[in-house]
């Protein structure tokens, strides 16, 4: 069975977003060293009116069973990371269980969407530790975890007015919040990887400049948390593409 | 009986353009009243060892001047204040050296490390994901021979560390020290070591239900360390905490 990286490109008019371009290169030179399969969502499954794109991830293994693919493990990576040519294989770091990296940011932000989201939505679940957060845009699973990807569109589909109020009023995250909520809600067994292999908020770190100090300071660079981001973070992908790979 | 130690270097010295005391006073405030609450000896080192040149490096001089009489042992900046109701970090390991991951400055952490690592073997080398910040630290008298080491640095090489600038001093060092030596980490979440506060935007509190004003902080850590802005900001920060907070170690 494959190992699947599994990248969300659904296009804009008809078009990729030059720099998700440079990420599913990157990624794609990541599939093809280690013998991996790439896959990319270039549609959308529902109405993204009525399910925003973000969400549809949690579609995965539908995905996979309508298009006949036997997946081992699938890393669902977002499209502003770029994976360093030195990454070493991820798939074998996983130990079978559903892994995600800590998010390492804007704390005011996790923080009250951890606190909003618990507010209005999971008002039984008690509060998590805000460093033990993690960020969606790096997730592995496996078979496993088909039934939780399931507690996460039902969950989705029996609060989707509340969440998209959420969304709105506060603009504190899509299902990343509920991904955490519900993560501990479900018992899944987590494994938190280092942040080298999502290394989220860069430009709080201090490493992004044109000495590229990012691209030496661990594996899978992600491009969010980045001021101005229209412009710097096309401009930092391509850089950072043609840095790494030429 | 156990005896435990909270260890704190608190110097005023012509190397540097503030009064240490001007913001270790509230630090020192803060220590003194939780160590007493919870039965654990409370030490300030406030002269200076004119072997060095620059007071941070007192920090290394804590097993010369303590010994090996305490069980476990916390070693402190004077720019960190614990909360009034913290619970007890020596109930969180055995005989680990405890340390917190900083990455709130990447560049800072690999530019101090690039200067740092010729002082050690080549074969000496930190992942960033392990690198921790020496501002809190915690350990047992079985880790003695890092300081012996760092002092025994020092004194060969003091010349060149000291003229490094930009990069810290005693931090990089204890790290190199720490691989070296092969000591066990246990790395303690965030809350007991909260540096660059401002970076995590954590002096914020939830504007948006407005529920609870206590700033996240306050609200979500043990020990606060007021690091990564100027002193003149840390003096004026320390300040408010303590007016604002300060009755509630009485």
């Amino acid at each position: 069975m494959n190992n699947i990286v599994f990248i969300i490109d659904i296009k804009k008019d008809g078009k990729t977003k030059k720099e998700y371009q440079y990420s599913i290169d990157s990624w794609r030179n990541f599939c093809n060293k280690y013998n991996h399969q790439l896959y990319l969502l270039e549609e959308p499954i529902v109405d993204p009116k009525a399910m925003g794109v973000i969400w549809q991830r949690y579609f995965l293994f539908d995905i996979l069973d309508h298009n006949e693919i036997d997946a081992n493990q699938i890393l669902i990576v977002d499209a502003d990371t770029i994976v360093h040519p030195d990454c070493p294989d991820i798939f074998e770091l996983t130990e079978d269980k559903y892994c995600l990296v800590h998010d390492d940011g804007d704390f005011d932000w996790i923080i009250r969407s951890m606190e909003n989201y618990k507010h209005h939505l999971f008002k039984d679940e008690p509060l998590f530790n805000w460093y033990e957060y993690f960020n969606s845009g790096f997730q592995i699973v496996n078979n496993f975890h088909r039934p939780f990807f399931n507690t996460m569109r039902e969950f989705y589909a029996a609060n989707v007015n509340d969440i998209l109020w959420c969304q709105k009023t506060y603009g504190v995250g899509t299902d990343q919040t509920p991904l955490n909520y519900l993560l501990r809600k479900e018992k899944i067994a987590t494994k938190a990887l280092p942040y080298k292999f999502n290394m989220s908020c860069l430009a709080a770190k201090e490493v992004v400049n044109e000495d590229m100090m990012h691209t030496k300071a661990g594996y899978v660079m992600h491009f969010n948390g980045l001021p101005d981001k229209d412009v710097s973070v096309p401009y930092w992908m391509e850089k950072t593409y043609k840095y790494l790979y030429g | 009986m156990s005896k435990n130690l909270i260890y704190m270097v608190a110097i005023n010295h012509s190397t540097s353009e503030f009064l240490n005391s001007d913001y270790s006073k509230y630090a020192i405030n803060s220590w003194k009243a939780w160590c007493s609450k919870n039965n654990i000896d409370f030490l300030v080192i406030s002269e200076h060892d004119e072997r060095y040149k620059f007071p941070v490096w007192n920090k290394d001089r804590i097993f010369e001047i303590v010994g090996d009489k305490y069980d476990k042992i916390g070693n402190v900046d004077s720019d960190t204040m614990v909360k009034w109701d913290a619970p007890n970090p020596f109930d969180l390991y055995t005989d680990e050296f405890c340390g917190v991951v900083d990455r709130g400055s990447l560049r800072w952490v690999m530019n101090s490390i690039n200067q740092y690592s010729k002082f050690y073997d080549d074969s000496i080398t930190i992942d960033l994901d392990k690198y921790i910040n020496s501002g809190v630290t915690f350990f047992t008298p079985a880790h003695r021979h890092i300081y012996d080491n760092l002092i025994e640095l020092y004194k060969e090489r003091s010349n060149e560390l000291d003229v490094i600038k930009g990069v810290g001093k005693v931090q990089t060092l204890l790290n190199l020290e720490l691989v070296k030596t092969k000591t066990p980490i246990k790395f303690l979440p965030p809350s007991w070591n909260l540096f660059s506060i401002h970076k995590k935007n954590m002096f914020k509190h939830n504007w948006q239900l407005n529920l609870d004003t206590t700033p996240f902080f306050v609200k979500y850590a043990y020990i606060w360390h007021f690091t990564g802005f100027p002193i003149e900001n840390r003096i004026s920060i320390m300040k408010q905490v303590w007016d604002n907070f300060g009755h509630l170690y009485e």
